[in-house]
């Protein structure tokens, strides 16, 4: 088995200890790990402009290696490196001026005892997942990131949570409005279709 | 790749800054404690609606507006934990106040803030020195507090306040009187009043016996004051009050020094 395979058996969190200790070269296989996963979120989330979001993909890289140091492998690698992401791609967004979730919302304030979405549906989550992806530029920007990490990047609400930096339930409550958002907006666009 | 010890030093600075908030925080809210027990606030609520009126009038508003920004800083310094993001933000300030309370209210107990305000009236306590003297002794007007010297009438009485000055009290009716403790005045109570003054008459709108051990802070140190310097002229304005007690603050270190 060469090394290359067998960084490959190890999990994100083993590999980034490797790197911790001096392993440089093992960065690479957390780069091409998750390299087509933030080029497809950033996608997602800045669609209007590809340049961009390829700098900004590089530059989440180029943090990740620099602070690999600060990461604590009791922790998800997924959601510290989709941290990084988000907090560039929303650097562009303030950069643009366009619009940004706000530091403060009511639904971070109050428990909320949302159900957990159902995740052994799949033919429904396909539904759910063409739905929201033609309607996503529509969409209020506080509930379009946790769709996107949810349905498309299947990261679990802790995950989410972690990358967001808001209470576990509040995931629950922007999907689930999210979804109904998304329901309405689709509505429309196939009325307007027909 | 950043080396570890950056951070290290960067996890240090972030502690201590939150150990730094927090602690102005509680010292804040120890302080407003601290004043309203020593300037007698504490009692105003129970006289009613005059009494909350002059509570909120003198209630040290700054301060409390500056616990409210330490507060924040430090839910904002909380939020960078798994722990506190991760549930609703109303645990963690709930959790921060709580605890902050709690601790403020213990510092209250100990004699920190005495000591400190006896050393900010001798001129020993730099930088606090003048929040003590411009809070802690601030009197708060419409407060009058004696012993009573001679029951005049039914409706009049009067007091010895701790500025060493007699005041008569007059009671317009007895209905229209808060009495607190036990309806009848006599002699040699200590009593705490709401009312208007007028030259030496206190018309009283509220009255409240006292127990030794419930006369504030600040009437204390006058009355101590007083009592070492009996033939030193009462003053009326504030200065005058601080440099008195500071005197006398001075008199009573000399003269421990002299008996040691």
């Amino acid at each position: 088995m060469n090394q290359l395979d067998e960084k490959n058996q190890k999990t994100d969190e083993e590999i980034a200890r490797l790197v911790q200790s001096g392993d440089i070269g093992a960065f690479g296989a957390l780069m091409n790990r998750y390299q087509i996963k933030l080029l497809r979120y950033g996608h997602k989330f800045l669609s209007s402009d590809k340049g961009a979001m390829e700098d900004a993909v590089q530059e989440t890289f180029l943090k990740a290696y620099q602070n690999i140091r600060d990461f604590d492998v009791s922790r998800k690698f997924s959601s510290w490196i989709y941290r990084i992401a988000h907090n560039e791609f929303i650097n562009i967004l303030k950069r643009k001026h366009q619009e940004t979730s706000s530091f403060f919302s009511t639904d971070i304030l109050f428990p909320h005892p949302a159900a957990k979405e159902k995740t052994d549906q799949p033919a429904e989550d396909n539904l759910t997942r063409a739905m929201i992806d033609k309607c996503f530029d529509q969409l209020p920007i506080k509930y379009r990131e946790p769709l996107l990490l949810y349905y498309f990047e299947q990261l679990s609400y802790e995950e989410i949570a972690d990358v967001l930096r808001i209470p576990v339930s509040t995931v629950g409550v922007r999907l689930k409005r999210g979804k109904e958002a998304s329901r309405i907006i689709y509505d429309k666009l196939k009325y307007n279709h027909e | 790749m950043k080396p570890k010890y950056r951070f290290v030093l960067n996890t240090v600075f972030f502690g201590l800054g939150a150990f730094l908030v927090f602690s102005l925080t509680v010292f804040a809210v120890s302080f407003i404690a601290f004043i309203l027990r020593g300037r007698g606030a504490w009692f105003l609520p129970g006289f009613g609606w005059p009494g909350i009126k002059i509570f909120i009038i003198s209630f040290p508003w700054i301060l409390v507006l500056a616990v409210i920004i330490f507060l924040a800083i430090l839910e904002i310094l909380v939020k960078h934990f798994g722990f506190a993001y991760r549930r609703p933000l109303i645990y963690s300030v709930l959790g921060v106040v709580i605890v902050i309370s709690v601790v403020g209210v213990y510092i209250d107990s100990t004699p920190l803030h005495t000591n400190a305000l006896r050393s900010a009236a001798k001129s020993n306590l730099p930088i606090a020195g003048p929040l003590y003297m411009n809070y802690g002794l601030a009197p708060i007007d419409n407060i009058y507090e004696g012993v009573v010297s001679d029951i005049t009438d039914e409706t009049d009485f009067l007091i010895e306040a701790p500025d060493g000055k007699s005041y008569n009290i007059a009671m317009p009716t007895s209905t229209d009187v808060k009495i607190i403790k036990n309806g009848k005045i006599q002699k040699d109570d200590r009593v705490m009043i709401i009312g208007e003054k007028d030259g030496s008459n206190i018309k009283a709108f509220g009255i409240q016996k006292l127990e030794i051990n419930e006369e504030p802070l600040f009437h204390q140190m006058q009355r101590n004051m007083r009592q070492k310097n009996e033939n030193q002229p009462s003053s009326t304005t504030k200065n005058q009050k601080y440099d008195e007690i500071n005197r006398n603050e001075k008199d009573n270190d000399k003269t421990n020094k002299e008996n040691n």
